[in-house]
């Protein structure tokens, strides 16, 4: 029996571990995003959903520079292949400069992947975070994201 | 100015004293009151229960409402007060720069007693006692509400204006607070994901885990963050409470969290979330007029009754969209479902300057079929009903889904076609928010090869069922019959479509 159950918890830890996928920027200077220039974070395969499964992912931001005027959004989209879905938005508050001496220290923000992951799979996927002005046409000049990691969590 | 009542005198006698045993029993006194005292004997000892009075929509008032010259009254108190009173404005501003809780499950419940606290300040300040803050619907009214925006009121300088970087005729996208964004989060099942995350490594209730950051979920990091710099001027920042529009746009996310626990979400049972005591808030008018501290449970915040408001109990329209665009429309059975025809006789055309109306004969008496369809139910998991009501997910009983089978038209560009029910005053710019909409649909590579044959024709299923709820939510829905009206647009700007034509409509029906 006690040789049954640690077979078990064995078992549990290894599927928990399997359900979340770290992921890690490509290089370092993928994961910052500027005004001009998407980051992109590499995701790798992703297992498929379960029925009445979800897919969240966690990703943290480790430093911040708001645009000299208006306000940004950070836009959150799913690649694969050519395929490429928003899976939500976001902007840090308050909008002063911050820099995170460790993951600790990161702002950390979750979106509901479920329906883009049905919608597209993810065989290579990658995570692109591009700076888009919140109200339209404003220049956001100066804005500036850089990101540490990002997971995808199936449940 | 604050009017010293005998009720005041007697309440700040009564605090001197209930101070004065404190201070007696040897803890730190706070205000007069030790924080042993508060611990002793709770929050609620503090409390005489305040009447219940709802908080109403910004956009209703006209700029003279009595709830707005109260909050005009009561701003140019606070501003008034020295610097060492708790209620100064700028003492309360600073209050949230040191203290409010963000990016963590303490997120709403610290703003909940925020709020709370403040509107008693008003109450006190502006002598009324029905004061209570205003909400600000921002996925409603996507501007700035316009009183909070004009410089001067009544010939005098309006408390209400702030600077900001924001212009009067700015409007909130889509992206911000859409019915896209928020049915997501209005249809977030998981307590942490909507309310952001319990503090990482948190293991006790100590005061030091409300400002440890954890993982924020949709309605924090957006909207609420967002809007937040939109505003810009000190809204951009830790002292957003220095504009007044701050406390409209919090009342709006209180209201939130309250719609999403009415639709049937629970709260967490952790005592780590219901334990936890915010420790930086006063009260004032009850036994001392210039403050007590109230040092309220995140448990003592989960009834706003007792807290003394409500928000409309009634869901709004477009709340009743979202919430029917999120995730209530049940499993369908397919072996169950009813289906009928409409004819359509002949093959008629619809096109830009004349939508196509549909009457869908042969359904079930309206009155019958909401009936049937309309009727919540709680979910197990699996999405199979069972018992009426008040589990954790809410369903409706059934579905209603119109097939509609048309054909693009020959030798020109596609159009997009809407599809309303029963709208009386349609027209093609009626927009996809209005409750009469129902969805639209294209003609994907329609006219290509420069042709086109009754091979290209399409059958499309829209879901009637959330236009049914947002339309007896309204009170429009119709008493004899349904009619789904088919409208074409052009795409692309100033066009007029070329007409499409409908050969029929199929309704299904599933009951659960």
């Amino acid at each position: 029996m006690p040789e049954r159950r640690r077979h078990l918890s064995r078992r549990a830890i290894f599927a928990a571990a399997a359900a979340i996928l770290g992921v890690r920027p490509g290089r370092a200077e993928d994961a910052v995003a500027t005004a001009e220039t998407p980051a992109v974070m590499q995701i790798g395969a992703v297992p498929a959903l379960r029925p009445m499964g979800r897919g969240r992912l966690e990703l943290s931001l480790l430093g911040f520079a708001p645009p000299s005027v208006g306000a940004v959004s950070a836009v959150v989209r799913l690649l694969d292949g050519s395929r490429r879905a928003e899976i939500g938005r976001f902007t840090p508050y308050p909008a002063i400069p911050f820099e995170a001496r460790s993951e600790e220290e990161a702002q950390r923000f979750q979106f509901d992947v479920t329906t883009a992951l049905l919608a597209s799979g993810c065989d290579n996927c990658n995570i692109e975070i591009r700076l888009e002005p919140v109200q339209a046409g404003q220049p956001v000049t100066g804005a500036r994201m850089r990101f540490g990691t990002a997971r995808i969590t199936i449940s | 100015m604050t009017r010293l009542t005998r009720r005041c005198v007697v309440f700040g006698l009564a605090g001197t004293a209930i101070g004065l045993s404190a201070a007696k029993a040897g803890a730190q006194p706070v205000n007069g009151i030790s924080a042993d005292f508060i611990e002793r004997f709770g929050s609620g000892i503090l409390e005489v229960p305040p009447k219940v009075v709802r908080r109403v929509n910004a956009a209703s008032l006209p700029a003279n409402h009595r709830v707005l010259e109260s909050y005009r009254a009561a701003i140019n108190a606070m501003r008034l007060l020295p610097q060492s009173d708790a209620r100064n404005w700028t003492r309360i501003a600073q209050v949230h720069d040191e203290h409010c809780a963000h990016r963590n499950w303490y997120t709403w419940p610290w703003h909940r007693a925020f709020l709370t606290s403040f509107e008693r300040v008003c109450r006190q300040m502006s002598d009324d006692d029905e004061f209570r803050l205003p909400y600000w619907d921002w996925s409603a009214n996507r501007q700035i509400p316009a009183t909070f925006s004009q410089q001067n009121h009544n010939g005098a300088p309006n408390p209400l204006f702030h600077p900001r970087g924001a212009q009067p005729t700015d409007a909130l996208p889509d992206t911000v607070v859409g019915p896209s964004v928020m049915s997501s989060i209005i249809g977030e099942p998981d307590f942490e994901a909507f309310m952001s995350a319990r503090p990482s490594g948190q293991d006790s209730t100590d005061p030091k885990w409300q400002r440890v950051g954890s993982t924020q979920g949709p309605l924090e990091s957006n909207p609420h963050n967002t809007i937040h710099p939109w505003i810009g001027g000190d809204m951009a920042t830790f002292v957003s409470p220095l504009d007044p529009i701050f406390w409209l746009h919090h009342a709006n996310l209180d209201r939130i969290w309250d719609r999403w626990n009415r639709i049937g979400n629970a709260n967490t049972s952790s005592a780590l979330w219901r334990d936890f005591r915010f420790n930086q808030f006063v009260n004032p008018g009850r036994f001392s007029p210039i403050g007590t501290p109230w040092q309220p449970r995140v448990s003592d915040l989960l009834d706003i009754e007792a807290l003394g408001y409500f928000y409309i109990r009634r869901p709004s329209l477009i709340d009743m969209a979202l919430i029917a665009n999120a995730r209530i429309l049940p499993k369908i059975d397919w072996r169950r479902v009813l289906r009928t025809t409409s004819e359509v006789s002949g093959e008629r055309s619809a096109t830009t300057r004349e939508a196509l109306a549909i009457p869908l004969r042969g359904l079930a008496p309206i009155a019958q079929l909401t009936e049937q369809v309309l009727r919540p139910m709680a979910a197990a998991e699996g999405g199979d009903q069972k018992q009426p009501v008040t589990s954790p997910t809410v369903t409706l009983a059934g579905r209603v889904t119109a097939i509609v089978e048309a054909e693009p038209p020959a030798n020109a560009p596609p159009p997009q076609v809407r599809v309303f029910l029963n709208c009386d005053y349609l027209s093609p710019e009626t927009p996809a928010v209005d409750p009469h909409y129902v969805g639209s649909f294209s003609f994907f590579m329609a006219g290509h090869g420069g042709h086109s044959s009754s091979d290209e024709s399409v059958r499309v299923a829209l879901d009637l069922t959330r236009t049914l709820l947002a339309l007896q939510d309204a009170g429009r829905l119709p008493k004899d019959q349904l009619v789904l009206q088919l409208q074409p647009v052009a795409i692309g700007r100033g066009q007029e479509a070329a007409p499409i034509k409908v050969r029929g409509v199929e309704i299904e029906t599933a009951v659960s």
